[in-house]
């Protein structure tokens, strides 16, 4: 029992890519980049969207990759 | 056979200028085309993304042309590419990633192929798609306008009904005195 007073966001979710292995990610696909970025152009952290390490690793090298090549902004969307 | 022989896998995306005319584009990519077959290198895939929306201006240009290269080659070969699309004024952007250290060529050939297939597929498929939510929104608009016009048709136009000596305007002043 977790001890009283403590919010704990519920636990049971995995990892979206390690639950769907089809996902591929992938710098050359904004369109899944975009969801993991925030309004204002910032990668979302892990403890948001629940990746796990190797995939949040992997999802913040295609960010960078795709911000270089303007798929995605590197700060605030108009 | 030394390591500089090894056959790598890299893909290059680059950006030129948007209007810039095809057989410039065309020059750039023999150029490149040409290096990677001086250096021993295969092509596996070259693909013209077209025309796109920048996310952010580079250079004052609001979209870019990405052209996508897949090959195989020796470590040197990217080196060249790089360094050949940097004396490029009219390319905005590149970006080579490193995609498998000694590959067999004749194995990613195929896999390549298969990726074109199913890319080509995917495109086909949004098209499809696409022409379809056109053709059903068309389909609803004219669906729509049949409605009102039939909405239309049925209400009264005030302009030729209404006759003001058809009214009995006596009625309603008798009302009001009793």
């Amino acid at each position: 029992m977790p001890p009283t007073g403590t919010k704990r966001r519920s636990r049971g979710r995995p990892c979206r890519f390690c639950a769907d292995k089809t996902i591929g990610i992938d710098y050359k696909d904004p369109k899944l980049l975009r969801s993991f970025i925030t309004e204002g152009g910032k990668i979302v952290p892990r403890r948001i969207t629940g990746n796990c390490a190797r995939h949040q690793r992997q999802l913040a090298t295609a960010i960078k990759r795709a911000r270089h090549l303007a798929f995605v902004p590197y700060v605030a969307m108009e | 056979m030394t390591t500089a022989d090894l056959q790598h896998e890299y893909e290059t995306f680059y950006v030129t200028k948007p209007e810039l005319p095809d057989d410039e584009v065309n020059r750039i990519s023999e150029k490149l085309l040409g290096a990677i077959e001086r250096l021993k290198g295969a092509l596996l895939v070259s693909e013209d993304w077209g025309r796109r929306k920048l996310s952010y201006p580079i250079q004052r240009q609001n979209h870019g042309r990405y052209i996508y290269l897949n090959y195989v080659g020796p470590a040197a070969l990217p080196v060249e590419l790089e360094r050949s699309m940097g004396l490029e004024d009219n390319l905005i952007r590149f970006l080579t990633v490193k995609l498998g250290e000694d590959v067999d060529v004749e194995e990613r050939r195929v896999m390549a192929q298969e990726r074109t297939r199913v890319r080509a597929e995917r495109l086909a498929a949004q098209r499809a798609e696409e022409e379809e939510r056109a053709k059903m929104e068309a389909e609803y608009a004219s669906e729509r306008d049949d409605r009102r016009r039939e909405r239309d048709d049925r209400r009264p136009r005030e302009d030729e009904e209404f006759d003001p000596d058809a009214v009995d305007l006596d009625v309603v002043d008798d009302d009001e005195e009793v």
